[in-house]
């Protein structure tokens, strides 16, 4: 990134009035950020303060950034993403979401989930978390499920108000249907039916 | 007066090589935005700039004179991207599109951040609507030519284009919105 | 959005790419490489060159292997419906757990990872054996946890054993691991 650039990002913060130094110091993001990203960083997290949306996560991400060496572009453009992601998030969610829901809702918005989809989830589990069945879709798709079958997977199991145990079965099974050698987008499939009553309860591979 | 293209090309064939060097000065650029803006980073665009170029000079002999050669040489490029897209997802590296934030920008203010946003909205795009939505609003071309690239009957470009602008729009007004 | 807005998106779009006078120096060098092109049949009938990839070829560490051992067996509570049992930064009985890579080459290797703010100098990872084999033990809270190894403090190394994340706004995987059920 240009000294130009970063120049400029640091004059318009001023300019935009956006907060000149943290509100609240983070000695993590004094210590390992250089000073003009750090600004931007903490104006984002001003920003979702303000909005009532977590800030841990975003200052996570901007540290992650740096022990990665990534520039101060980017940094900013990945805090400022998840900011959107969260605040998405909530809006699907609701305002009474928990950090944690938050969270796992803007991993699954990267991954591909609609924020209808996310609603769909809360309307399903009005006074429960939903963090699980969000975790739940992030590993399975991180397992090489597709999203698009990992999605299906999760609202067919919240249409039918499937408990927390549902999803930890759903996700062990397939994980070991994987190891046996079954496509995880047919484990996946195969494994839902069997929770669901509609099919087999079996391996979508017989275990050894 | 410049010579066209045309006249260049036949220079070419009369073995001044060097002649080929005001076709790719004169239309490289042109060739490198479409490359940056499918392919999402100046790395991948170069080489797919640098390969059309080196392609359509090896096959210049099927280069039929009364064509634009810059026409020609665009469908050759439109190809290298699909190619490169391919190998993209192969070494799953996708889109680096902050790398386009930090070209000079004309505007001041926030305009990288914003360049930053479009390129982003652009890359959550696939491929297949991204590159019709590239042809007919970058490159300004008629819904036959880009039927003619891509194989496309008319009225499914059409909804592609259209998709693909909505969903740009709708990506970049929830950016806006933060 | 307003048609407005859109012309905002195009005038974007149609931005010119920056000029480089090396790029015309550089396309023309493979250009002078090639045959004249009205040797025309000759150079038709051969097969296409395969595209040099210059510096984007991922360089990739000579570790003969990771392993990932989660040393506590049964982490499990119940069936997983506690209301925030899902993630990671709630308070959790914490439960120790090994990572392990193995590098002969490397002379530093830090953990990083979102328990530890992806701090480079917090979880140095220990050279325990002479043929190469690294490890550090670290307590963690259930939930999802993502972490990867970073090697002399600037390579950035996923576990091939773990799960990975899809690629992330950083341009690259992380491992990902989660404490409190059986892997």
């Amino acid at each position: 990134m240009s000294l130009r650039i970063i120049a400029l990002l640091a004059l318009l913060l001023v300019s935009t009035g956006a907060p000149r130094a943290a509100r609240a110091q983070d000695p993590r993001l004094d210590d390992r950020l250089d000073p003009r990203t750090r600004a931007l960083v903490v104006a984002v997290m001003d920003s979702a303060r303000a909005q009532q949306l977590p800030t841990e996560p975003i200052a996570r991400k901007a540290l992650e950034g740096a022990a990665r060496g990534a520039d101060p572009a980017r940094i900013l453009w990945a805090v400022r993403g998840l900011a959107i992601r969260l605040r998405t998030a909530r809006g699907a969610l609701g305002a009474r979401s928990t950090e944690a829901e938050l969270v796992a809702g803007a991993a699954a918005l990267y991954i591909g989930m609609d924020p209808g989809d996310l609603s769909r989830l809360r309307r399903a589990y009005p006074t429960e978390s939903v963090a699980l069945p969000l975790v739940t879709l992030a590993d399975l798709v991180e397992r090489g499920v597709p999203p698009t079958v990992a999605v299906s997977a999760i609202w067919a199991l919240a249409d039918a108000r499937m408990p927390g145990s549902a999803y930890t079965a759903l996700r062990q099974s397939v994980i070991q249907d994987i190891r046996s050698g079954a496509s995880p987008a047919s484990a996946a499939q195969t494994r839902l039916q069997g929770l669901l009553g509609g099919g087999p309860a079996r391996a979508a591979l017989p275990p050894p | 007066m410049d010579p066209t293209d045309q006249e260049l090309v036949r220079r070419i064939r009369e073995g001044d090589v060097g002649a080929y060097a005001v076709l790719v000065q004169r239309h490289h650029l042109r060739f490198l935005r479409f490359g940056m803006r499918m392919l999402g980073n100046r790395d991948d665009a170069e080489e797919a700039v640098q390969d059309a170029f080196v392609r359509a000079y090896r096959f210049l002999g099927r280069y039929e004179e009364r064509n634009r050669f810059d026409a020609w040489a665009f469908r050759i490029l439109v190809n290298q991207c699909r190619t490169l897209l391919a190998k993209q997802r192969r070494r799953e590296r996708t889109f680096v599109p902050y790398e386009l934030a930090l070209e000079e920008s004309d505007e001041p203010g926030w305009s990288h951040v914003w360049s930053l946003e479009v390129q982003r909205a652009l890359a959550e795009l696939p491929s297949e609507l991204r590159e019709p939505l590239l042809l007919k609003y970058v490159e300004e071309q008629s819904y036959e030519e880009i039927s003619d690239l891509t194989g496309l009957g008319r009225s499914a470009l059409k909804m592609r284009v259209k998709r693909a602008r909505e969903r740009l729009q709708e990506r970049l007004k929830e950016l806006n919105n933060v | 959005m307003s048609d407005l807005d859109w012309k905002k998106i195009e005038r974007e779009l149609r931005r010119a790419a920056r000029s480089d006078a090396g790029v015309v120096d550089r396309i023309m060098a493979e250009v002078l490489a090639e045959p004249p092109p009205f040797r025309a049949a000759a150079v038709d009938g051969r097969s296409p060159r395969t595209p040099g990839w210059g510096g984007s070829n991922r360089r990739f560490l000579a570790a003969a292997a990771v392993l990932l051992l989660v040393l506590a067996g049964g982490l499990l509570p119940g069936g997983g419906e506690s209301r925030d049992a899902s993630t990671a930064g709630l308070p959790s009985p914490r439960q120790p757990v090994q990572f392990v890579l193995v590098s002969r080459s490397a002379s530093h290797i830090s953990l990083v990872g979102d328990f530890n703010g992806w701090d480079p100098r917090a979880t140095p990872l220990r050279r325990t054996s002479p043929d190469g084999m690294w490890s550090v033990v670290v307590p963690l809270g259930q939930g999802r946890h993502q972490y990867a190894f970073l090697v002399d403090g600037r390579e950035w190394v996923v576990d091939p054993s773990a799960p990975r994340s899809p690629e992330d706004e950083f341009g690259s995987s992380k491992s990902v691991l989660l404490v409190g059920e059986s892997l």
